[in-house]
């Protein structure tokens, strides 16, 4: 093949060529930054999912197993919502090898007073623990017969069931906020259980928690 | 050319930056769906696990209630179930009497009765399917409480897997049913149980009782002869209604037939058919059972073995009185009445139950401190206090025996007391007998409340007498196994209102209570029986006659304080 001309290229085309090779090279960086964003957009998001998730699991495998009251000589230990719908408290039971409940421990879930965004666990004696974060309002509230739209304090007794709202959020790229809300409601399985004198209760010290 | 490779470049560009779009978005939704499947298959896992024991729950009721109890009718001979206590074997009696024809029985091994049911596999919104066992201990050993009464204590768990198949691997869930426990109850089988029961099915003077819409029975009925039923709407009975015959009678417009069926043939229900009207139509919630075994009204529990009770280790008196069995200073028996007496049952201010039986002009004050556990009998100017309570040797309940006719009877049984008053001839009610504990309703009842009465009249009538109020309420279970249970002068006279009987009836014959046009009264009282329902949970009022079978009623376990029907401790995992 002939070559039209051996001379070899003028600043002209030279800058022609470096242009657009930093046209091209701004729009893949563009579209890499886009890409990333995407993606980071979308951990975001899932990890507001999760958070709310963790929180549901969390409150119901554990509050499933409760009930309205449990009743030991003479004391009764009542589940409970306060704090404006933001705090939870009841008690599960403990089981020994043959099917007896051996104790019976008391577990709070509340948001962390120094961070909001945090719902904290404690159950019995143990220390707190951080159940998620991210959290932008949860809600528990006890309802049915009488009290349907789930705002008693208390359950009741003919049909116990925990409200659970919770909406977690997130601020991402470009300030962005994420938010996610997820519900659920529990049948409160144990239900006006009187327990044996010889039963031991796992509580937290008054005010401790 | 170098347009072409832009072109090129670009394009590359924009297909990766799709590609990666595409991944986050895939990458999200993957992420969601796994996060929510897992939710999902365990949710189903916990409720199919829940099914299983609920299934489970009422399998075992079903072995107690309906396979335990049905084969305890075919049990006549006590040493059957002595032979299971004396044996400490409560187990091997669940395996042996608590099992439906054709079904499996309970495992017996180690200390514990097991029996396994399963769902088979679910194949709807859910695959998967559950697979719960029942695990059933003696909570002590059986105890003979009194003649012919065994009690048997178990404890029992049940525990539950429930298995979600539509996802591999596939999920499983566990939880158990704890700290059951409840009590049977084996004894003889009680007349009181009756919401009616007739030896013979009409009038003493041969006139057929046409059951009709105005019929509502409630409990369980039963005659040796033929039930008869006339119009559509006809009776209705929400328990078991048996006869011995093989046909019932139905009032077909007046020409009576008699038919082995639950109506009158003539009607039809089939397709087709369905505007011929039924002729005779009563409701059976429970079936209706014709050709069941003969019930024998005479019962094993005999006229002289209560008189025995009330006597006590006292010689029956040979002088007119009324004489609380004692040895000196503690009661041994019950109240023995001889000669003809008034009884008024009633309630003191300190809540004590009050008997006052008159006898012409002598009038004997009976007081029952169950506080104290003393007796104090006032008779004329004589007052003396007896340790213990007139409730015979059994101590069943309180206890009077009339060798003679109770002439009038009326009052109010106390709240804690539970009464049987007999008589050898006839017992007359002249005022309202009513517990002291019920509730008015509608229909009135005593659910709840301890307090029962039996009124037994052994050769003699249960009747109302002419001095008794219009609208009369009467509770108690009315017995008259050689009599009626009727009105004095029932069709002389005008409407006396209406009898309402909070209780059962018991009789050899069908015994009248008013004359009727239609469906209005024209003399005498209306019925408005209403079934006491603690009879079918196995209450009965003391020392009551009982049938020649045994029965079972399952309650509270003497050490657990739970029945069939509490909740129980509910375990999620952790097994």
């Amino acid at each position: 093949m002939k070559l039209k001309s051996n001379r070899g290229l003028t600043l002209i085309e030279i800058l022609v060529v470096a242009v657009l090779f930093l046209l091209l090279f701004g729009a893949v960086m563009m579209a890499s930054v886009g890409s990333e964003r995407s993606w980071r957009t979308g951990q975001d998001n899932m990890a507001c999912q999760q958070q709310a998730r963790q929180v549901i699991d969390e409150v119901v495998r554990l509050i499933r197993q409760s009930g309205v009251t449990w009743s030991s000589s003479g004391n009764s230990y009542t589940t409970t919502i306060s704090d404006q719908n933001k705090r939870l408290d009841f008690y599960v039971p403990e089981f020994d090898t043959d099917g007896n409940i051996s104790a019976l421990r008391k577990v709070t879930f509340k948001l962390d007073p120094l961070d909001t965004s945090v719902l904290l666990k404690k159950e019995g004696t143990d220390s707190p623990v951080v159940v998620a974060r991210d959290i932008d309002n949860i809600y528990f509230g006890a309802g049915c017969a009488g009290c349907a739209t789930f705002d008693c304090s208390v359950p009741v007794s003919d049909c116990p069931i925990i409200e659970i709202n919770v909406r977690t959020s997130r601020v991402g790229v470009q300030n962005r906020e994420y938010t996610f809300s997820l519900s659920s409601r529990v049948y409160l399985r144990n239900q006006a259980s009187e327990l044996a004198s010889e039963v031991t209760l796992d509580f937290p010290s008054e005010g401790e928690f | 050319m170098g347009k072409r490779g832009v072109v090129l470049i670009v394009t590359c560009m924009i297909i990766s930056v799709l590609l990666v779009l595409t991944a986050v978005l895939f990458s999200g939704l993957f992420t969601q769906k796994r996060s929510v499947d897992t939710q999902k298959f365990s949710l189903q896992a916990i409720n199919l696990a829940e099914a299983g024991a609920g299934h489970a729950l009422s399998e075992l009721r079903d072995r107690i209630r309906v396979d335990l109890s049905g084969r305890m009718i075919g049990v006549k001979q006590s040493n059957v179930i002595q032979n299971y206590a004396n044996a400490d074997n409560s187990l091997l009696f669940l395996r042996d009497y608590a099992y439906p024809d054709g079904g499996s029985q309970f495992s017996v091994s180690g200390g514990q009765a097991t029996l396994t049911v399963t769902s088979g596999t679910l194949n709807s919104s859910v695959q998967g399917n559950y697979s719960a066992r029942i695990i059933i201990k003696a909570d002590g050993a059986p105890s003979n409480t009194s003649t012919d009464v065994y009690v048997f204590p178990y404890t029992f768990t049940i525990e539950s897997q429930g298995n979600v198949s539509s996802v591999n691997p596939a999920v499983s869930k566990n939880i158990r049913l704890l700290q059951g426990a409840f009590s049977l109850t084996v004894r003889r089988d009680s007349f009181a149980k009756f919401a009616l029961f007739t030896a013979h099915h009409r009038t003493p003077n041969n006139t057929t009782v046409w059951f009709t819409s105005n019929t509502n029975f409630n409990g369980p009925v039963y005659t040796n002869e033929t039930l008869s039923f006339a119009n559509n709407l006809s009776a209705h009975f929400t328990e078991e209604v048996s006869q011995h015959q093989n046909r019932a009678r139905y009032y077909n417009n007046g020409s009576t037939v008699l038919l082995d069926a639950d109506s009158n043939a003539a009607c039809c229900e089939a397709v087709g058919c369905e505007t011929i009207p039924c002729k005779d139509k009563p409701v059976f919630d429970k079936g209706f059972q014709r050709g069941a075994d003969e019930i024998n009204l005479q019962s094993s529990v005999s006229q002289s073995d209560l008189k025995q009770q009330a006597l006590g280790t006292m010689t029956e008196p040979g002088q007119n009185g009324v004489y609380v069995a004692n040895d000196g200073s503690t009661l041994t028996g019950g109240i023995y009445i001889r000669g003809d007496s008034g009884v008024v049952m009633s309630v003191d201010a300190s809540n004590n139950p009050v008997y006052t039986i008159t006898q012409g002009s002598t009038t004997n004050v009976i007081t029952v401190n169950y506080g104290t556990n003393q007796t104090t009998v006032t008779s004329g100017t004589q007052t003396q206090t007896y340790s213990g309570i007139p409730n015979g040797v059994g101590n069943e309940g309180v206890l009077i025996y009339a060798k003679d006719d109770i002439t009038s009877f009326s009052g109010v049984v106390q709240s804690a007391t539970a009464a049987t008053v007999s008589s050898e001839n006839d017992i007359t009610i002249t005022g309202n007998v009513t517990y002291q504990q019920y509730n008015a309703g509608p229909p009135v009842n005593a659910e709840g409340y301890q307090n029962v009465l039996g009124i037994l009249a052994w050769n003699g009538d249960v009747s109302i007498g002419t001095s008794a109020p219009d609208n009369i309420n009467i509770h108690g279970i009315v017995m008259a196994p050689r009599g009626v249970f009727t009105v004095d002068n029932y069709n002389i006279g005008g409407t006396r209102g209406v009898a309402t009987l909070l209780g059962g009836v018991i009789t050899d014959f069908y015994g009248a209570f008013g004359t009727f046009s239609g469906n209005s009264n024209i003399s005498g009282y209306g019925r408005n029986f209403v079934y006491d329902a603690r009879m079918l949970q196995g209450l009965t009022p003391p020392y009551f006659p009982y049938m020649s079978n045994f029965t079972s009623v399952d309650g509270k376990a003497t050490s657990g304080g739970k029945g069939l029907d509490n909740k129980l401790v509910w375990q999620d995992e952790g097994v």
